[in-house]
């Protein structure tokens, strides 16, 4: 009886060394970024869309919110699985393009907001009735300026440690406009002052 | 050493010679209304009253052309608006157009060297000219012809409109807003200097151009309503939405044969190599029937004879004017099948196959890059306000 539960505990050991060692196999680099492209895709998307605000511009909101969405799920999954080269690669290059993402949702979100104020043509009492708006703009602008930086910072590392997957994932020449510090202190006195003159 | 003494104090001395100083004159009035009598080469301030940036003021300065001919006086006038109510703007001098570009047009982070230039014959004066869209208005007198001094002596009316500062915040709010966020309003559209060549269907041939005009611009930036001008000057609203759209559009002009679709060879908006949008709009020339267009020679008044439809049914053609009206379906032959009751007049069938492909650009161009303005959204918005003026008109060129 003994030697039936040696060879039992002994058979399901194989099994379960094979398939870790199988499932190993099976995570690659590639296939990994097989199922983020299959994410992108599925939103009509691909990372440098989203480095051209005019894409960004046509894209709807809840695009952007289901691709987030999509990716953050599949990097859960990824981190859950074995520690290895690959998952690390995949990991690192989903925190980028979710940074990418997160950008692309306060630009969208800015748009919006310009796009209030502008409809106003040159009726001022829009904008002065709606100050608060104007100073969550100004805010939202410096969330975009951070953004970006991390963004570009974070796409500058993964070069650096793997520039063939960078080139493979499409995103090695991508790179978001920074705002200058200058352009942001400006605006910001501008809706300081609005708030006097309106 | 001494040489090079000798130069810097040449260069010095020539510098100082060459430059000449405005000098300030005194602009009298309380309010909105300023006057003041500029000699040459002068200016004033005038004080704005506000709670807020104090030291905010409208500068004009008066400057005479160096060219003067007999009959003819002119000079340059410049009006800045200048805010320095904060150390971030203390630098801040922005010219104000007075060439009737609207005030918005003329805000820049560096003033535009632009100068507006007027030439004053006797005729015009008094010149009455509304600077920045009717922010400032500008009155300018000078002594007549006759009088003894002809020399530039010009009496100038200022007036401010109350929310000048205010509507310079807003303004600036947008355009810095914009700018900031990267909306692509910006660049957009562009204008393509080409003389408009007015076409009609019997000029559809390869290579025919066609002027497409910019009837407006939605500030959302996702419509964009183009007119058609054919050779005798109708016009046909089309109208193109969702221009960003992913999927090429492709809609009907109202006027003739002409369907107008966008498109990209990947089928999104492309940029070119400056990061420039580029949209290529697609017109396709479809002939009418030819039997249908064709004027036949003079028939008899009232005459009747019969023909065949696009749709291959039995049809009546009558003469009126001395021509065959187009081919009208026999009523109640069920032919077209579903059209029973078979009258109207017949549909033009329209050939299938393509004659022209045109493709017209459309791709933005960067601040500052389109004539007369400095940016593309303060265009963009002063073509929504003024739809008819030439300069908001923009006409596709260019074939491929």
């Amino acid at each position: 009886m003994n030697k039936l539960y040696v060879i039992a505990g002994a058979a399901i050991l194989v099994i379960a060394l094979y398939a870790v060692f199988f499932a190993q196999k099976e995570f690659s680099f590639d296939s990994g970024l097989a199922e983020i492209n299959l994410i992108w895709e599925k939103q009509g998307l691909k990372p440098a869309d989203l480095v051209n605000p005019l894409m960004v511009y046509a894209t709807e909101q809840s695009n952007l919110a289901e691709l987030k969405s999509g990716l953050t799920s599949y990097r859960n999954s990824v981190q859950a699985m074995p520690e290895s080269d690959d998952r690390e690669k995949i990991d690192l290059l989903l925190e980028t393009e979710l940074s990418l993402v997160d950008n692309a949702l306060l630009q969208k979100k800015n748009f919006d907001l310009i796009d209030f104020f502008d409809s106003s043509g040159y009726d001022y009492s829009v904008l002065c009735n709606s100050i608060s708006k104007a100073e969550s703009l100004q805010e939202s602008l410096v969330l975009q300026k951070n953004s970006a930086e991390s963004f570009n910072e974070k796409l500058m590392a993964f070069l650096e440690s793997y520039p063939a997957e960078a080139e493979k994932a499409g995103i090695g020449s991508l790179n978001l406009e920074v705002n200058s510090d200058e352009k942001l202190s400006e605006f910001e006195s501008i809706v300081s002052a609005l708030k006097v003159v309106c | 050493m001494k040489k090079m003494l000798l130069l810097i104090a040449l260069i010095c001395f020539l510098s100082f010679v060459h430059s000449e100083e405005l000098k300030e004159i005194t602009c009298s009035g309380s309010g909105n209304n300023y006057s003041g009598v500029f000699a040459s080469n002068s200016y004033c301030d005038i004080p704005l009253a506000q709670g807020y940036l104090n030291e905010s003021k409208i500068r004009v300065e008066f400057e005479e052309n160096d060219y003067q001919s007999q009959d003819e006086f002119s000079f340059d006038i410049r009006v800045y608006l200048m805010v320095s109510g904060t150390d971030l703007f203390g630098k801040d001098k922005i010219q104000l157009d007075c060439s009737s570009i609207p005030f918005k047009e003329t805000l820049s982070i560096s003033p535009a060297d632009f100068h507006p230039w007027f030439s004053l014959s006797d005729e015009v004066i008094p010149y009455s000219k509304n600077c920045a869209d009717d922010l400032v208005e500008l009155n300018i007198k000078r002594p007549s012809k006759n009088q003894v001094s002809f020399k530039p002596e010009s009496n100038i009316q200022v007036k401010i409109v109350n929310d000048l500062i205010t509507k310079y915040f807003v303004a600036k709010f947008k355009y810095l807003g914009k700018a900031l966020s990267g909306n692509p309003s910006y660049d957009f559209f562009v204008i393509v200097d080409e003389t408009p060549k007015k076409i009609g269907p019997e000029e559809m041939i390869p290579g025919t151009k066609i002027k497409l005009t910019l009837e407006s611009l939605k500030s959302e930036a996702k419509k964009a309503e183009f007119k058609l001008i054919d050779s005798k000057d109708q016009t046909a609203p089309c109208l193109i939405e969702s221009v960003l759209g992913k999927e090429p559009g492709f809609v009907s002009c109202e006027w003739g044969l002409i369907k107008i679709s966008w498109k990209s060879s990947t089928g999104l908006p492309e940029e070119d190599e400056s990061g420039k949008l580029k949209l290529y709009f697609n017109l396709e020339f479809k002939p009418e029937d030819s039997k249908v267009v064709e004027e036949t020679p003079s028939c008899e008044e009232g005459a009747t004879r019969d023909c065949t439809t696009s749709e291959n049914c039995s049809g009546i053609q009558t003469c009126e004017n001395k021509k065959w009206s187009s081919c009208v379906d026999v009523p109640g032959d069920n032919c077209p099948a579903g059209n029973g009751n078979g009258s109207g007049e017949q549909e033009i069938e329209l050939n299938d196959s393509v004659l022209i492909y045109y493709y017209g650009d459309i791709f933005g161009l960067g601040k500052g890059q389109v004539k007369g303005f400095e940016s593309r959204d303060f265009f963009q918005e002063y073509c929504e306000l003024n739809p008819n003026i030439d300069r908001c008109k923009i006409v596709l060129g260019g074939t491929k």
